[in-house]
Protein backbone atom coordinates (compact mmCIF):
# COMPACT_ATOMS: atom_id res chain seq x y z
CA UNK A 1 0.00 0.00 0.00
CA UNK A 2 1.00 3.35 -0.81
CA UNK A 3 2.23 5.87 2.05
CA UNK A 4 -0.24 8.69 0.38
CA UNK A 5 -3.06 5.93 0.90
CA UNK A 6 -1.92 4.77 4.51
CA UNK A 7 -2.39 8.49 5.27
CA UNK A 8 -5.76 9.15 3.84
CA UNK A 9 -6.93 6.02 6.01
CA UNK A 10 -5.54 7.42 8.83
CA UNK A 11 -7.25 10.80 8.38
CA UNK A 12 -10.52 9.12 7.48
CA UNK A 13 -10.27 6.61 10.20
CA UNK A 14 -9.69 9.62 12.91
CA UNK A 15 -12.21 11.70 11.20
CA UNK A 16 -14.53 8.89 12.07
CA UNK A 17 -13.84 8.87 15.83
CA UNK A 18 -14.34 12.75 15.90
CA UNK A 19 -17.50 12.27 14.27
CA UNK A 20 -18.98 9.83 16.51
CA UNK A 21 -17.17 11.70 20.14
CA UNK A 22 -19.21 15.10 18.37
CA UNK A 23 -22.33 13.74 17.81
CA UNK A 24 -23.02 11.24 20.76
CA UNK A 25 -22.99 8.39 18.43
CA UNK A 26 -20.25 6.55 19.94
CA UNK A 27 -22.81 6.15 23.34
CA UNK A 28 -23.86 3.00 21.00
CA UNK A 29 -20.55 2.08 21.88
CA UNK A 30 -18.84 2.56 24.46
CA UNK A 31 -19.39 4.34 27.44
CA UNK A 32 -19.96 8.06 28.28
CA UNK A 33 -16.43 8.02 29.88
CA UNK A 34 -15.00 7.33 26.27
CA UNK A 35 -15.35 10.18 24.67
CA UNK A 36 -11.91 12.38 25.65
CA UNK A 37 -9.91 9.15 24.80
CA UNK A 38 -12.17 9.20 21.05
CA UNK A 39 -11.51 12.77 20.62
CA UNK A 40 -7.77 12.26 21.61
CA UNK A 41 -6.96 9.67 19.57
CA UNK A 42 -9.32 11.04 16.64
CA UNK A 43 -6.90 14.29 17.06
CA UNK A 44 -3.38 12.28 16.99
CA UNK A 45 -4.37 9.99 13.53
CA UNK A 46 -5.06 13.39 11.70
CA UNK A 47 -1.99 15.41 13.40
CA UNK A 48 0.11 12.20 12.36
CA UNK A 49 -1.17 11.85 8.98
CA UNK A 50 -1.20 15.34 7.90
CA UNK A 51 2.37 15.86 9.14
CA UNK A 52 3.50 12.57 7.15
CA UNK A 53 1.28 14.44 3.87
CA UNK A 54 3.18 17.71 4.59
CA UNK A 55 6.44 16.43 4.69
CA UNK A 56 6.45 14.31 1.78
CA UNK A 57 4.92 17.12 -0.24
CA UNK A 58 7.64 19.39 0.92
CA UNK A 59 10.02 16.63 0.49
CA UNK A 60 8.92 16.46 -3.05
CA UNK A 61 8.92 20.15 -4.13
CA UNK A 62 12.40 20.30 -2.30
CA UNK A 63 13.78 17.27 -4.21
CA UNK A 64 12.46 18.80 -7.53
CA UNK A 65 14.55 22.50 -6.32
CA UNK A 66 17.30 20.04 -5.49
CA UNK A 67 18.55 21.95 -2.43
CA UNK A 68 18.11 19.38 0.45
CA UNK A 69 20.43 18.83 3.31
CA UNK A 70 21.45 15.40 2.84
CA UNK A 71 20.86 13.79 6.01
CA UNK A 72 17.29 14.83 6.19
CA UNK A 73 17.04 13.49 2.57
CA UNK A 74 18.53 9.97 4.54
CA UNK A 75 16.12 10.07 6.71
CA UNK A 76 13.14 10.30 4.19
CA UNK A 77 14.41 7.69 2.08
CA UNK A 78 14.08 5.31 4.69
CA UNK A 79 10.97 6.11 5.98
CA UNK A 80 9.32 5.86 2.67
CA UNK A 81 10.60 2.30 2.12
CA UNK A 82 9.60 1.18 5.30
CA UNK A 83 6.36 2.34 4.64
CA UNK A 84 6.40 0.11 1.24
CA UNK A 85 7.55 -3.24 2.84
CA UNK A 86 6.53 -3.11 5.97
CA UNK A 87 2.48 -2.34 5.70
CA UNK A 88 0.97 -5.83 4.40
CA UNK A 89 -2.26 -6.11 2.35
CA UNK A 90 -3.47 -5.80 5.94
CA UNK A 91 -3.44 -2.53 6.36
CA UNK A 92 -6.29 -2.05 3.88
CA UNK A 93 -9.14 -3.72 6.62
CA UNK A 94 -8.83 -0.11 7.93
CA UNK A 95 -11.20 0.82 5.93
CA UNK A 96 -13.70 -1.30 7.35
CA UNK A 97 -14.19 0.57 10.55
CA UNK A 98 -14.05 3.79 8.18
CA UNK A 99 -17.41 2.64 5.82
CA UNK A 100 -18.97 0.54 9.08
CA UNK A 101 -19.12 4.23 11.04
CA UNK A 102 -19.54 6.75 8.65
CA UNK A 103 -21.62 4.64 5.92
CA UNK A 104 -23.54 2.19 8.26
CA UNK A 105 -23.75 3.68 11.50
CA UNK A 106 -24.92 0.22 13.38
CA UNK A 107 -27.54 1.00 16.53
CA UNK A 108 -26.90 0.47 19.61
CA UNK A 109 -27.93 -3.41 20.66
CA UNK A 110 -31.36 -4.31 21.42
CA UNK A 111 -33.58 -6.79 20.96
CA UNK A 112 -31.57 -9.37 19.04
CA UNK A 113 -28.73 -9.40 21.57
CA UNK A 114 -31.44 -9.63 24.90
CA UNK A 115 -33.33 -13.04 22.91
CA UNK A 116 -29.72 -14.59 22.60
CA UNK A 117 -30.01 -15.27 27.06
CA UNK A 118 -32.51 -16.22 29.03
CA UNK A 119 -31.90 -15.56 32.15
CA UNK A 120 -30.89 -12.34 34.52
CA UNK A 121 -27.33 -12.67 35.88
CA UNK A 122 -26.60 -12.74 39.58
CA UNK A 123 -25.24 -8.95 40.23
CA UNK A 124 -21.97 -8.53 42.54
CA UNK A 125 -23.50 -6.70 45.33
CA UNK A 126 -26.30 -8.52 47.00
CA UNK A 127 -26.35 -5.93 49.47
CA UNK A 128 -28.98 -3.42 48.95
CA UNK A 129 -29.87 -0.11 50.81
CA UNK A 130 -33.50 0.74 51.40
CA UNK A 131 -35.42 2.25 48.49
CA UNK A 132 -35.54 6.41 48.31
CA UNK A 133 -39.11 7.64 49.63
CA UNK A 134 -41.60 9.03 47.24
CA UNK A 135 -44.82 7.47 45.26
CA UNK A 136 -43.32 6.55 42.28
CA UNK A 137 -39.40 5.31 42.34
CA UNK A 138 -37.50 5.70 39.56
CA UNK A 139 -35.12 2.49 38.76
CA UNK A 140 -32.53 1.32 36.65
CA UNK A 141 -33.71 -1.73 34.97
CA UNK A 142 -30.82 -3.73 36.15
CA UNK A 143 -31.35 -2.89 40.37
CA UNK A 144 -35.30 -3.68 39.84
CA UNK A 145 -34.28 -7.08 38.43
CA UNK A 146 -31.52 -6.97 41.14
CA UNK A 147 -33.55 -6.03 44.17
CA UNK A 148 -36.73 -8.18 42.35
CA UNK A 149 -33.91 -11.69 42.71
CA UNK A 150 -31.69 -11.31 45.46
CA UNK A 151 -32.95 -8.59 48.13
CA UNK A 152 -33.63 -9.77 51.24
CA UNK A 153 -35.15 -7.68 52.53
CA UNK A 154 -37.97 -7.25 49.97
CA UNK A 155 -37.38 -3.38 49.42
CA UNK A 156 -39.72 -3.75 46.39
CA UNK A 157 -43.04 -4.95 48.30
CA UNK A 158 -45.78 -2.57 48.05
CA UNK A 159 -43.65 0.14 46.49
CA UNK A 160 -44.21 1.69 42.63
CA UNK A 161 -41.01 1.63 40.33
CA UNK A 162 -40.62 3.18 37.32
CA UNK A 163 -38.13 1.87 34.72
CA UNK A 164 -36.95 2.72 31.56
CA UNK A 165 -36.44 0.15 28.62
CA UNK A 166 -37.22 -1.55 25.52
CA UNK A 167 -39.65 -4.29 24.77
CA UNK A 168 -38.55 -7.54 23.90
CA UNK A 169 -41.30 -10.47 22.74
CA UNK A 170 -40.17 -14.01 24.09
CA UNK A 171 -41.95 -16.89 23.93
CA UNK A 172 -42.52 -16.12 27.98
CA UNK A 173 -44.41 -13.02 26.69
CA UNK A 174 -43.21 -9.64 26.28
CA UNK A 175 -40.54 -8.11 28.48
CA UNK A 176 -38.98 -4.93 29.40
CA UNK A 177 -35.15 -5.07 28.76
CA UNK A 178 -32.08 -3.12 28.59
CA UNK A 179 -27.91 -3.76 28.37
CA UNK A 180 -25.50 -3.05 30.92
CA UNK A 181 -22.33 -2.12 29.54
CA UNK A 182 -19.03 -2.16 31.81
CA UNK A 183 -16.67 -1.30 29.18
CA UNK A 184 -18.00 -1.34 25.17
CA UNK A 185 -20.92 -3.18 23.39
CA UNK A 186 -18.95 -6.66 23.47
CA UNK A 187 -19.53 -6.99 26.89
CA UNK A 188 -22.93 -5.80 27.20
CA UNK A 189 -25.39 -7.99 28.55
CA UNK A 190 -29.19 -8.01 29.45
CA UNK A 191 -31.50 -7.16 31.93
CA UNK A 192 -35.44 -7.82 31.94
CA UNK A 193 -38.12 -7.98 33.44
CA UNK A 194 -41.62 -9.49 32.16
CA UNK A 195 -44.47 -6.94 31.30
CA UNK A 196 -48.26 -8.05 32.09
CA UNK A 197 -51.55 -6.11 31.88
CA UNK A 198 -51.27 -6.74 28.37
CA UNK A 199 -50.08 -3.07 27.41
CA UNK A 200 -46.84 -4.37 25.88
CA UNK A 201 -48.44 -6.97 23.61
CA UNK A 202 -48.90 -4.55 20.11
CA UNK A 203 -45.59 -2.63 20.48
CA UNK A 204 -43.03 -4.28 18.33
CA UNK A 205 -39.43 -5.20 19.11
CA UNK A 206 -37.11 -2.26 20.48
CA UNK A 207 -40.16 0.32 20.70
CA UNK A 208 -38.54 2.29 24.07
CA UNK A 209 -40.96 3.15 26.56
CA UNK A 210 -41.46 4.06 30.11
CA UNK A 211 -43.03 1.93 32.32
CA UNK A 212 -44.52 2.22 36.03
CA UNK A 213 -46.17 -0.85 38.43
CA UNK A 214 -45.52 -2.84 40.56
CA UNK A 215 -43.19 -5.87 41.36
CA UNK A 216 -45.74 -9.26 41.17
CA UNK A 217 -44.93 -11.14 44.17
CA UNK A 218 -43.63 -14.52 43.43
CA UNK A 219 -42.62 -17.57 45.53
CA UNK A 220 -38.73 -18.32 43.99
CA UNK A 221 -38.23 -16.35 40.89
CA UNK A 222 -35.34 -19.35 40.38
CA UNK A 223 -37.53 -21.29 38.82
CA UNK A 224 -38.04 -18.43 36.10
CA UNK A 225 -34.20 -17.87 35.77
CA UNK A 226 -34.37 -14.68 38.16
CA UNK A 227 -36.93 -12.58 35.70
CA UNK A 228 -39.20 -10.69 37.55
CA UNK A 229 -43.11 -9.59 36.68
CA UNK A 230 -43.78 -6.03 36.45
CA UNK A 231 -48.03 -5.38 36.81
CA UNK A 232 -47.77 -2.40 34.46
CA UNK A 233 -50.00 0.59 35.43
CA UNK A 234 -48.52 2.98 33.14
CA UNK A 235 -47.39 2.78 29.95
CA UNK A 236 -45.68 5.55 27.69
CA UNK A 237 -43.77 5.51 24.24
CA UNK A 238 -40.55 7.46 24.01
CA UNK A 239 -37.64 8.37 22.17
CA UNK A 240 -34.60 5.97 22.25
CA UNK A 241 -32.30 7.63 25.05
CA UNK A 242 -29.58 9.16 24.33
CA UNK A 243 -27.42 6.63 26.65
CA UNK A 244 -29.07 3.57 25.21
CA UNK A 245 -27.42 1.16 28.18
CA UNK A 246 -27.33 1.20 31.36
CA UNK A 247 -23.37 1.09 33.05
CA UNK B 1 -4.86 5.19 -3.86
CA UNK B 2 -6.87 4.85 -6.75
CA UNK B 3 -8.01 1.60 -5.24
CA UNK B 4 -9.07 3.41 -2.15
CA UNK B 5 -10.38 6.19 -3.82
CA UNK B 6 -13.01 3.68 -5.89
CA UNK B 7 -13.36 1.68 -2.76
CA UNK B 8 -14.98 4.62 -1.02
CA UNK B 9 -17.02 6.08 -4.17
CA UNK B 10 -18.69 3.13 -4.65
CA UNK B 11 -19.27 2.17 -1.01
CA UNK B 12 -21.11 5.80 -1.23
CA UNK B 13 -23.13 5.02 -3.32
CA UNK B 14 -24.07 1.65 -2.93
CA UNK B 15 -24.97 2.84 1.04
CA UNK B 16 -28.58 1.85 1.11
CA UNK B 17 -27.59 -1.41 -0.27
CA UNK B 18 -25.16 -1.77 2.33
CA UNK B 19 -27.56 -0.64 5.13
CA UNK B 20 -29.86 -2.52 3.79
CA UNK B 21 -27.21 -6.07 3.81
CA UNK B 22 -26.33 -5.21 7.52
CA UNK B 23 -30.20 -4.88 8.83
CA UNK B 24 -30.53 -8.50 9.33
CA UNK B 25 -30.86 -8.44 12.99
CA UNK B 26 -27.97 -11.33 13.61
CA UNK B 27 -25.65 -8.92 11.31
CA UNK B 28 -26.63 -5.66 13.45
CA UNK B 29 -25.78 -7.06 16.12
CA UNK B 30 -22.61 -8.38 14.83
CA UNK B 31 -21.53 -5.12 13.45
CA UNK B 32 -22.33 -3.34 16.70
CA UNK B 33 -19.87 -5.39 18.72
CA UNK B 34 -17.18 -5.09 15.73
CA UNK B 35 -17.18 -0.91 15.74
CA UNK B 36 -17.77 -1.60 20.17
CA UNK B 37 -14.33 -3.13 19.74
CA UNK B 38 -12.52 -1.05 17.11
CA UNK B 39 -13.82 2.09 18.98
CA UNK B 40 -13.09 0.60 22.23
CA UNK B 41 -9.63 -0.48 21.20
CA UNK B 42 -8.36 2.52 18.85
CA UNK B 43 -7.37 4.89 21.51
CA UNK B 44 -5.50 2.58 23.69
CA UNK B 45 -3.41 1.64 20.07
CA UNK B 46 -2.84 5.24 19.52
CA UNK B 47 -1.64 5.03 23.31
CA UNK B 48 0.48 2.45 22.43
CA UNK B 49 2.47 3.37 19.26
CA UNK B 50 2.90 7.28 20.62
CA UNK B 51 5.06 5.27 23.45
CA UNK B 52 6.82 3.30 21.08
CA UNK B 53 7.41 6.41 18.53
CA UNK B 54 8.72 8.35 22.23
CA UNK B 55 10.87 5.04 22.93
CA UNK B 56 12.24 5.14 19.47
CA UNK B 57 12.85 8.82 19.45
CA UNK B 58 13.66 9.79 22.55
CA UNK B 59 15.17 6.55 24.71
CA UNK B 60 18.79 5.57 23.15
CA UNK B 61 19.54 1.88 23.06
CA UNK B 62 22.02 2.41 25.59
CA UNK B 63 19.84 3.90 28.33
CA UNK B 64 17.63 0.63 28.04
CA UNK B 65 20.42 -1.08 28.68
CA UNK B 66 21.38 0.33 31.50
CA UNK B 67 18.19 0.22 32.84
CA UNK B 68 17.47 -3.16 32.70
CA UNK B 69 19.79 -5.90 34.24
CA UNK B 70 22.48 -7.34 32.30
CA UNK B 71 21.44 -11.41 32.88
CA UNK B 72 18.57 -12.03 30.44
CA UNK B 73 16.55 -13.94 33.36
CA UNK B 74 16.55 -11.21 35.91
CA UNK B 75 15.71 -8.47 32.38
CA UNK B 76 12.67 -10.74 32.48
CA UNK B 77 11.34 -10.36 36.06
CA UNK B 78 12.09 -6.50 35.79
CA UNK B 79 10.34 -6.31 32.68
CA UNK B 80 7.24 -8.43 33.93
CA UNK B 81 7.04 -6.26 37.15
CA UNK B 82 7.19 -3.18 35.32
CA UNK B 83 4.33 -3.98 33.03
CA UNK B 84 2.36 -2.23 36.36
CA UNK B 85 3.29 0.73 34.94
CA UNK B 86 1.52 1.03 31.48
CA UNK B 87 -2.24 1.27 32.71
CA UNK B 88 -3.69 0.49 29.37
CA UNK B 89 -5.67 -2.98 27.53
CA UNK B 90 -3.68 -5.10 25.36
CA UNK B 91 -4.03 -3.57 21.96
CA UNK B 92 -1.21 -0.75 23.71
CA UNK B 93 1.53 -3.21 24.42
CA UNK B 94 1.86 -4.86 21.09
CA UNK B 95 3.84 -1.90 19.46
CA UNK B 96 5.51 -1.13 22.62
CA UNK B 97 7.40 -4.52 23.19
CA UNK B 98 8.21 -4.75 19.61
CA UNK B 99 9.47 -1.41 19.99
CA UNK B 100 11.47 -2.21 23.03
CA UNK B 101 12.83 -5.42 20.93
CA UNK B 102 13.89 -3.03 18.40
CA UNK B 103 16.00 -0.87 20.56
CA UNK B 104 18.13 -3.94 21.58
CA UNK B 105 16.17 -5.14 24.92
CA UNK B 106 16.52 -8.81 24.90
CA UNK B 107 12.91 -10.14 23.44
CA UNK B 108 12.43 -12.39 26.41
CA UNK B 109 11.83 -9.68 28.55
CA UNK B 110 10.03 -7.38 25.89
CA UNK B 111 7.55 -10.14 25.67
CA UNK B 112 7.38 -10.59 29.71
CA UNK B 113 6.34 -6.90 29.37
CA UNK B 114 3.94 -7.50 26.72
CA UNK B 115 2.08 -9.86 28.72
CA UNK B 116 2.02 -8.52 32.05
CA UNK B 117 1.47 -5.12 31.04
CA UNK B 118 -2.52 -5.55 30.14
CA UNK B 119 -2.77 -7.65 33.02
CA UNK B 120 -1.10 -6.46 36.02
CA UNK B 121 -1.82 -2.49 35.49
CA UNK B 122 -3.69 -0.54 38.37
CA UNK B 123 -6.95 0.02 36.56
CA UNK B 124 -7.35 -3.90 35.57
CA UNK B 125 -6.67 -4.71 39.48
CA UNK B 126 -8.88 -1.86 40.37
CA UNK B 127 -12.20 -2.81 38.36
CA UNK B 128 -11.61 -6.69 39.16
CA UNK B 129 -11.66 -5.29 43.01
CA UNK B 130 -15.28 -3.41 42.15
CA UNK B 131 -16.62 -6.18 39.94
CA UNK B 132 -15.84 -8.88 42.70
CA UNK B 133 -16.93 -6.95 45.66
CA UNK B 134 -17.05 -9.77 48.32
CA UNK B 135 -14.02 -11.60 47.05
CA UNK B 136 -10.86 -9.82 47.26
CA UNK B 137 -8.85 -12.63 46.93
CA UNK B 138 -9.35 -13.07 43.03
CA UNK B 139 -7.54 -9.84 42.91
CA UNK B 140 -4.33 -11.41 44.15
CA UNK B 141 -4.87 -14.38 42.25
CA UNK B 142 -5.18 -12.45 39.13
CA UNK B 143 -2.35 -10.60 39.92
CA UNK B 144 0.14 -13.67 40.80
CA UNK B 145 -1.71 -15.99 37.82
CA UNK B 146 -1.20 -13.23 35.17
CA UNK B 147 2.49 -12.41 36.48
CA UNK B 148 3.76 -15.88 36.44
CA UNK B 149 2.13 -16.36 32.90
CA UNK B 150 4.21 -13.31 31.64
CA UNK B 151 7.57 -14.41 33.69
CA UNK B 152 7.21 -17.97 32.86
CA UNK B 153 6.80 -17.23 29.18
CA UNK B 154 9.87 -14.82 29.42
CA UNK B 155 12.30 -17.72 30.84
CA UNK B 156 10.70 -20.21 28.11
CA UNK B 157 11.60 -18.04 25.61
CA UNK B 158 15.40 -17.47 26.72
CA UNK B 159 15.18 -21.05 27.10
CA UNK B 160 13.74 -22.62 23.45
CA UNK B 161 12.86 -19.19 21.77
CA UNK B 162 14.50 -18.26 18.26
CA UNK B 163 15.23 -14.68 16.89
CA UNK B 164 14.53 -16.36 13.35
CA UNK B 165 10.96 -16.90 14.52
CA UNK B 166 10.51 -13.19 15.03
CA UNK B 167 9.95 -11.34 11.55
CA UNK B 168 12.75 -9.06 10.43
CA UNK B 169 10.81 -6.01 10.31
CA UNK B 170 10.41 -6.20 13.68
CA UNK B 171 14.11 -6.40 15.05
CA UNK B 172 14.96 -3.01 12.71
CA UNK B 173 16.89 -0.57 15.29
CA UNK B 174 16.40 2.82 15.12
CA UNK B 175 18.90 5.02 14.43
CA UNK B 176 19.79 7.08 17.32
CA UNK B 177 18.93 10.66 16.49
CA UNK B 178 19.27 14.02 18.13
CA UNK B 179 17.53 17.51 18.20
CA UNK B 180 14.72 18.42 15.67
CA UNK B 181 15.47 14.62 13.88
CA UNK B 182 13.76 13.06 17.17
CA UNK B 183 10.29 14.79 16.09
CA UNK B 184 10.68 13.36 12.45
CA UNK B 185 11.32 9.74 13.88
CA UNK B 186 8.77 10.16 16.56
CA UNK B 187 5.77 10.89 14.06
CA UNK B 188 6.88 8.63 11.67
CA UNK B 189 7.40 5.50 14.01
CA UNK B 190 3.80 6.42 15.36
CA UNK B 191 2.24 6.56 11.96
CA UNK B 192 3.88 3.47 11.04
CA UNK B 193 2.90 1.58 14.05
CA UNK B 194 -0.63 2.65 13.57
CA UNK B 195 -1.20 1.61 9.85
CA UNK B 196 0.24 -1.37 10.41
CA UNK B 197 -1.07 -2.59 13.69
CA UNK B 198 -4.74 -1.12 13.26
CA UNK B 199 -5.37 -3.25 10.08
CA UNK B 200 -4.61 -6.24 12.98
CA UNK B 201 -7.07 -4.99 14.97
CA UNK B 202 -9.61 -4.70 12.46
CA UNK B 203 -8.81 -8.18 11.63
CA UNK B 204 -9.36 -8.95 15.22
CA UNK B 205 -12.22 -6.97 15.84
CA UNK B 206 -14.33 -8.89 12.79
CA UNK B 207 -13.64 -12.52 14.09
CA UNK B 208 -14.29 -11.87 18.05
CA UNK B 209 -17.79 -9.90 16.84
CA UNK B 210 -18.70 -12.98 14.75
CA UNK B 211 -17.74 -15.57 17.23
CA UNK B 212 -19.79 -13.30 19.88
CA UNK B 213 -22.82 -13.90 17.98
CA UNK B 214 -22.33 -17.13 16.85
CA UNK B 215 -21.90 -18.66 20.58
CA UNK B 216 -25.06 -18.75 22.89
CA UNK B 217 -24.30 -17.19 25.47
CA UNK B 218 -26.45 -19.76 27.86
CA UNK B 219 -23.81 -21.59 26.74
CA UNK B 220 -21.67 -21.23 29.47
CA UNK B 221 -23.93 -20.99 32.96
CA UNK B 222 -24.97 -24.49 32.11
CA UNK B 223 -21.54 -25.67 32.48
CA UNK B 224 -22.22 -25.23 36.13
CA UNK B 225 -20.22 -28.24 38.45
CA UNK B 226 -18.03 -30.03 35.58
CA UNK B 227 -14.83 -27.52 36.71
CA UNK B 228 -12.25 -29.08 33.98
CA UNK B 229 -14.53 -28.56 31.34
CA UNK B 230 -15.49 -25.37 33.05
CA UNK B 231 -11.98 -24.23 32.58
CA UNK B 232 -11.30 -25.23 29.53
CA UNK B 233 -14.42 -23.59 27.96
CA UNK B 234 -13.89 -20.38 29.66
CA UNK B 235 -10.44 -20.41 28.51
CA UNK B 236 -11.41 -20.64 24.63
CA UNK B 237 -13.84 -18.25 25.66
CA UNK B 238 -11.32 -15.37 26.53
CA UNK B 239 -9.88 -16.06 23.27
CA UNK B 240 -12.71 -15.53 21.14
CA UNK B 241 -14.53 -13.08 22.98
CA UNK B 242 -11.30 -10.56 22.68
CA UNK B 243 -12.76 -8.53 25.91
CA UNK B 244 -10.67 -5.31 26.48
CA UNK B 245 -8.90 -6.40 29.80
CA UNK B 246 -10.57 -3.46 31.81
CA UNK B 247 -13.98 -4.84 31.41
CA UNK B 248 -13.92 -8.59 31.08
CA UNK B 249 -13.88 -8.76 35.32
CA UNK B 250 -17.47 -7.65 35.18
CA UNK B 251 -18.26 -9.98 32.58
CA UNK B 252 -16.74 -13.07 34.49
CA UNK B 253 -18.76 -11.41 37.75
CA UNK B 254 -22.17 -12.24 35.47
CA UNK B 255 -21.36 -15.84 35.10
CA UNK B 256 -22.46 -16.31 38.31
CA UNK B 257 -23.55 -19.91 37.79
CA UNK B 258 -19.43 -20.88 37.08
CA UNK B 259 -17.36 -21.37 40.50
CA UNK B 260 -14.79 -18.90 40.83
CA UNK B 261 -11.86 -20.78 39.54
CA UNK B 262 -13.02 -21.23 35.78
CA UNK B 263 -14.32 -17.32 35.64
CA UNK B 264 -10.37 -16.89 36.98
CA UNK B 265 -8.82 -18.79 34.31
CA UNK B 266 -11.20 -16.25 31.98
CA UNK B 267 -9.44 -13.48 33.67
CA UNK B 268 -6.03 -14.41 33.34
CA UNK B 269 -6.02 -15.94 29.91
CA UNK B 270 -7.84 -13.09 28.35
CA UNK B 271 -5.45 -10.36 28.93
CA UNK B 272 -2.81 -12.89 27.67
CA UNK B 273 -3.79 -13.76 24.55
CA UNK B 274 -6.58 -13.68 22.51
CA UNK B 275 -8.15 -13.46 19.20
CA UNK B 276 -7.31 -9.34 18.46
CA UNK B 277 -3.90 -9.85 20.30
CA UNK B 278 -3.10 -12.90 17.85
CA UNK B 279 -3.78 -10.57 15.04
CA UNK B 280 -1.82 -7.87 16.36
CA UNK B 281 1.30 -9.90 17.58
CA UNK B 282 1.30 -11.86 13.85
CA UNK B 283 0.87 -8.65 11.88
CA UNK B 284 4.10 -7.25 14.46
CA UNK B 285 6.37 -9.81 14.77
CA UNK B 286 5.30 -12.01 11.83
CA UNK B 287 2.78 -15.41 11.54
CA UNK B 288 5.94 -17.32 12.27
CA UNK B 289 5.79 -16.02 15.65
CA UNK B 290 2.37 -15.69 16.64
CA UNK B 291 2.03 -19.34 15.79
CA UNK B 292 4.45 -20.71 18.25
CA UNK B 293 3.69 -18.09 21.00
CA UNK B 294 0.00 -18.39 20.78
CA UNK B 295 -0.53 -21.63 21.65
CA UNK B 296 2.10 -22.07 24.25
CA UNK B 297 1.00 -19.00 25.42
CA UNK B 298 -2.64 -20.10 26.16
CA UNK B 299 -1.14 -23.19 27.98
CA UNK B 300 0.94 -21.62 30.41
CA UNK B 301 -1.92 -18.99 31.09
CA UNK B 302 -4.65 -21.45 31.75
CA UNK B 303 -1.74 -23.80 34.34
CA UNK B 304 -0.91 -20.29 35.69
CA UNK B 305 -4.41 -19.34 36.11
CA UNK B 306 -5.04 -22.78 37.70
CA UNK B 307 -2.38 -22.85 39.99
CA UNK B 308 -2.95 -19.32 41.49
CA UNK B 309 -6.83 -20.22 42.30
CA UNK B 310 -6.16 -23.33 44.12
CA UNK B 311 -3.54 -21.27 46.12
CA UNK B 312 -5.13 -18.10 46.79
CA UNK B 313 -8.38 -19.25 46.50
CA UNK B 314 -8.21 -22.23 48.41
CA UNK B 315 -10.24 -24.50 45.87
CA UNK B 316 -12.74 -24.33 42.90
CA UNK B 317 -15.26 -22.48 44.63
Amino acid sequence: MRRETQNVLLLLLGGALLKIAVTGDYLRYVRPAHQPWLFGAGVVMIVLAVVAIVRDVRAAAGEAGGARDGSARAADACAGEDGHEHTARSAWLIVVPVLAVLLVAPPALGADSVLRTRKNTEPGNTEFGPLPPGDVVALPVGEFVARAGWDERDSLDGRTVRLTGFVVHTPEGPQLARLTMSCCAADAFAVRTGLTGGQADLLPHDTWVEVTGRLVAAEDTRARDYVPDLAVRTLREIPRPEEPYET
Amino acid sequence: MQVLCALLVLAILGQDLLREAVAVPVLQTAATVFVAICVQALPFLVLGVLLSGAIAAFVPARALRRVLPRRDSAAVGVAGVSGVVLAGCECASVPVARRLIGQGVAPAAALAFLLAAPAVNPVVLVSTAVAFPGEPAMVAARFAGSLATALIMGWLWLRWGKLDWIAERALRRMPDTAGRDRWRVFAETARADLVDAGGFLVLGGLVAAAFGVVIPADWFSSLGEQIVLGVLVMAVLAVVLSLCSEADAFVAASLSALPLLPRLVFLVVGPAIDAKLFALQAGTFGRAFAMRFAPVTFVVATACAVVSGLVFLGGVR
